[in-house]
């Protein structure tokens, strides 16, 4: 019950969302280069298909490598950190600066510093991403329950045996969160690179064709590539609230930190 | 067989604490000169006492969780395996059941063992015997969020004696439990005690609880803790539950009542 509730009424939103919109581009006579109507924009997504998988495509590609990135290095990253006090005190605001920095504002510099784009992008799309997996992976390796930890110690357990099957276990569920949040970082942080990166060369993305678009004053397709961008955020953070409850499905009430 | 200390015991005691004084890193003075010793023959010690009178800290320093601020702590029964290079071999049982939600029942139990480096094949007979001692058998595969809470501290209570310990610690186990899960929880305790003979140190607030459980109950003040009673209390084991309507325990309840009164209005204020 609940669960039908919890994907119909977003889905009844919507189309009440897109009938208003449609009804107001109809009633106002609204020209599709101010704004196109819903149904234009469904239109030109399926005639600019062919035009559009390439740099839909190349930005899932940006996306998907940076993501799996920030997923394993921001664990190693995690690991390392907390292994030693001092070194997560030393080490911590340096993250931390990377995250508050705008990621618009280094761009251009990483741009120029590397030679290829596609790493230029991957490594904007990195730094944007990282950082929640970071920050709840190191809350989640401190997390472990202290009766517990105890328990270790009076066993005499090893450092290792501690991280393996005490720790590591516990940073699970702020694992799979940070990774939550980051799968969408990772696709913002490609499409804001782009947008920086300008002109993509050879392959481009779908911000590239965004701007593009814009600038030849092809609204529809403008629409039609940010609608394209959205499907794919939503099937990331879908795609990942899966796997993580099918990891965590073993936890308490109380998996979700 | 009723345990009590004689003077011409042969074994080593399992635990020789002498005026122990806790003072915690906030300037706390939790425990004030404990002077304990526990016979090498099994015995239940029931630790009495409001809550933070230090009960707890006084379990951990017996566990080696924590050191004394000063005083001394031995183990002249373990030394020898601690020596080789085990632990000291002590079973735990904290206030909830503290199990790993992410592994089932067998392998929280195992988890001692799985420490020492034995495989889960190696002890399988060994954990599947222990939970069938617990009466949880069944639930092997399950995992923790399955359990009720009664049966979770039965898993904790297994857990605890997987490694067949000669002293078990007990923090305050049953409080979060209703009173009939509780009372069923205490007459198998005292049925594992029985039939194994380690020694079980039992921290509880409850009087009836320490009355019903113990040959031995000390009474502690409220912070900063000291012993203010040290009282036998003479009934055969097995107790069963018409024990709990007999004149002799609710006489015996009676007495440590007021020691643990006489320990309260000794508070400094």
């Amino acid at each position: 019950m609940r669960l039908g509730f919890d994907i119909v009424a977003p889905i009844a939103v919507g189309v009440l969302f897109a009938g208003l919109w449609q009804a107001a581009v109809q009633w106002y006579e609204l020209p599709p280069y101010l704004l196109p109507s819903p149904l234009l924009i469904a239109e030109t997504l399926v005639t600019d298909f062919p035009t559009l998988l390439p740099s839909w495509l190349f930005t899932l590609k940006i996306t998907v490598l940076a993501f799996l990135a920030a997923a394993i290095g921001g664990l190693g990253l995690s690991l390392l950190l907390t292994s030693s006090r001092s070194l997560e005190r030393s080490l911590f605001p340096y993250a931390v600066i990377l995250q508050v920095t705008p990621i618009v504002a280094i761009a251009p510099l990483i741009i120029i510093w590397a030679k290829d784009t596609t790493l230029a992008l991957l490594i904007c799309a990195w730094i944007v991403a990282f950082f929640p997996v970071v920050s709840n992976t190191i809350t989640g390796l401190n997390s472990a329950d202290p009766n517990l930890r105890d328990l270790f110690a009076l066993y005499g357990a090893s450092k290792w045996q501690t991280m393996l099957w005490l720790r590591l276990p516990s940073a699970l569920p702020y694992y799979l969160a940070g990774l939550r949040i980051s799968g969408g970082l990772a696709l913002i942080g490609a499409v804001v690179a782009e947008f920086v990166a300008g002109t993509g060369g050879t392959e481009s993305g779908l911000a590239y064709r965004i701007l593009e678009s814009a600038y030849r004053l092809r609204i529809p397709r403008v629409f039609a590539a940010l609608a394209l961008i959205s499907i794919t955020g939503l099937a990331i953070f879908a795609a990942l609230s899966f796997i993580s409850n099918r990891l965590l499905r073993h936890w308490r009430e109380s998996s979700k930190p | 067989m009723l345990d009590r200390p004689s003077s011409q015991t042969v074994l080593p005691p399992l635990l020789a604490m002498e005026k122990v004084r806790k003072t915690f890193a906030t300037g706390l003075l939790a425990l004030d000169g404990i002077t304990l010793t526990l016979p090498g023959e099994p015995q239940v010690l029931a630790v009495l006492g409001p809550s933070g009178c230090g009960k707890s800290t006084m379990l951990r320093i017996a566990a080696n969780l924590d050191a004394p601020s000063s005083g001394t702590i031995d183990w002249p029964a373990f030394n020898q395996a601690r020596e080789r290079g085990y632990g000291l071999n002590v079973g735990y049982v904290f206030q909830e059941p503290t199990l790993m939600p992410w592994a089932t029942v067998f392998d929280n139990v195992r988890l001692p063992l799985r420490i020492k480096g034995l495989s889960a094949s190696k002890v399988l007979d060994r954990v599947m015997d222990m939970l069938g001692r617990v009466g949880i058998q069944d639930f092997a595969r399950s995992y923790p969020r399955e359990l009720s809470g009664g049966m979770r501290m039965r898993a904790s209570v297994a857990r605890a004696l997987v490694t067949e310990p000669r002293l078990l610690l007990m923090d305050e186990p049953f409080a979060a439990l209703d009173e009939i899960t509780r009372a069923k929880l205490e007459r198998d305790l005292l049925g594992l005690w029985l039939s194994s003979r380690f020694t079980i140190v039992f921290v509880t607030h409850s009087v009836f609880e320490a009355v019903f459980l113990a040959s031995r109950v000390i009474v502690m003040t409220p912070r900063p803790g000291r012993i203010a009673a040290d009282l036998k209390i003479e009934a055969p084991y097995p107790r069963t539950e018409e024990h709990r309507m007999s004149a002799s325990y609710i006489a015996q309840c009676r007495e440590v009542s007021e020691a643990l009164a006489r320990a309260m209005s000794e508070a400094p204020s």
